[in-house]
């Protein structure tokens, strides 16, 4: 086999629509893009799981590209981890403190 | 691609010895120099701000800066366990998932800086571990996480960036590059995450491909700090100023603003500008504090002593209870 190294050079373009604002997912998109139940996003979202900005109505939950990603994380450890829906909500506010704790020493570290 | 060392200390002009406040003193004097706002050559001026915040970004932080003394001249013969981010790429801004590895360009850091210092990439992106076995299972492919850096004036205005992402060993050895038009909404916030859909690492068994996310990191500015949507600002003024009040001049992101600071202003005090801070969500503003530092000039003339002490005489002020 030859040490030949294809070389190929692509340019995708993906620009959000000329005005629009933070990307926004309904419940049902997000639980398909992370491949959960709806349900079960329900419930993280009844735990408080996903961060009240995230759900930002009980009623009709709207996420963005955070929440998408947090959700996502929490499947993944999860399915490969075997993290247990009792210790997630130990986990998830484990990751927000840590969030909340590198704003404030960025913040008083100071420019 | 092999990995250029970063002199962060020639990149602020300090010493290696130098004082955290002598390397703040140092990120603020150049920031001011070459902050694309102000800087004569705006190209040449964005690299070096760029630049300059990245060091900073690693000598400002005693945590990260301990590190990368650590690293010093040995920084390539960094073991597999140490050195942070650096540990996987051993001389790559680049990391493998399943055989095949991923580099930004573009993000505003450097290779070397994402090697050892960059965000957290411990989350279900993780890309030190064994990739499934292809056929096996199915299996959707990783996210892939970058860290990109995002002027205040950006996040003010919003848009739109050029980032690069190589990957090679996709499809047994192809390299293929991909350049991305991202558009940074007008608001974004510390930390948060823009996606773009289905550029991450190829699932296996059928699974679907993973996303690419770029994480947002503000760049320092050398006047204002961040919180939230909030700006805050040094105020310094003199003794009398703050007793007697004045009409001061304030930089803020739309331009030199006056600020009237009431007479018997305290050390500390915040004085707020309403609107001039950082966009929020619902389209609102963020506000502008100055924080009020009271200067004392350094070395006194004979005349200002005197009045200093005439002052003492006259008073009759107590900062202290006891």
């Amino acid at each position: 086999m030859s040490n030949f190294l294809l070389l190929e050079r692509r340019t995708l373009t993906l620009v959000p629509a000329p005005g629009a604002r933070h990307a926004s997912y309904s419940l049902e998109a997000v639980a398909s893009l992370a491949d959960v139940h709806p349900e079960l996003l329900r419930y993280y979202c009844r735990r408080g799981l996903l961060g009240a900005s995230y759900a930002r109505t009980e009623a009709d939950p709207v996420f963005d590209d955070d929440g998408l990603y947090e959700l996502r994380r929490i499947e993944h450890y999860r399915r490969r981890y075997g993290v247990s829906r009792r210790a997630l909500p130990l986990l998830c506010g484990l990751w927000r403190e840590i969030g909340r704790l590198q704003g404030e020493v960025r913040f008083l570290r100071g420019p | 691609m092999a990995l250029k060392f970063k002199d962060y200390y020639k990149t602020l002009g300090v010493e290696r010895t130098a004082t955290p406040d002598d390397i703040k003193q140092a990120f603020r004097k150049l920031a001011r120099i070459h902050h694309p706002d102000v800087a004569k050559n705006k190209a040449a001026g964005e690299a070096k701000f760029k630049e300059i915040n990245e060091a900073y970004e690693v000598l400002g932080d005693s945590e990260k800066r301990r590190r990368y003394d650590e690293l010093g001249a040995n920084w390539q013969d960094v073991p597999g366990d140490q050195g942070g981010q650096g540990a996987r790429s051993r001389g790559r801004a680049a990391w493998s998932q399943g055989g095949t590895s991923f580099e930004f360009g573009g993000t505003g850091f450097s290779d070397f800086f994402e090697s050892f210092f960059g965000g957290s990439r411990d989350g279900f992106g993780s890309f030190g571990e064994p990739a499934p076995h292809e056929g096996d299972f199915v299996f959707p492919g990783r996210d892939v996480e970058a860290d990109i850096l995002v002027t205040l004036e950006e996040a003010l205005r919003g848009s739109l960036r050029k980032v690069t992402l190589r990957r090679t060993g996709v499809d047994g050895g192809i390299e293929r590059t991909d350049t991305y038009q991202v558009r940074i909404p007008p608001g974004v916030r510390e930390g948060q995450r823009i996606r773009l859909a289905g550029q991450g690492g190829a699932g296996s068994g059928g699974g679907q491909t993973g996303d690419l996310y770029l994480r947002v990191r503000l760049a320092r500015h050398p006047d204002f700090n961040v919180q939230a949507a909030d700006l805050f600002f040094d105020l310094d003024l003199a003794p009398w100023e703050a007793a007697l009040g004045v009409k001061a001049k304030v930089p803020t992101l739309d331009g030199a603003a006056a600020l009237r600071v009431p007479p018997g202003t305290a050390a500390g005090s915040k004085l707020r500008l309403r609107g001039l801070g950082l966009p929020r969500e619902d389209g609102s503003r963020g506000d502008l504090y100055a924080v009020v530092r009271i200067q004392v000039p350094p070395s006194p003339s004979a005349e200002e002593r005197a009045l200093w002490e005439k002052l003492a005489r006259a008073s009759t002020f107590k900062p202290r209870k006891t």
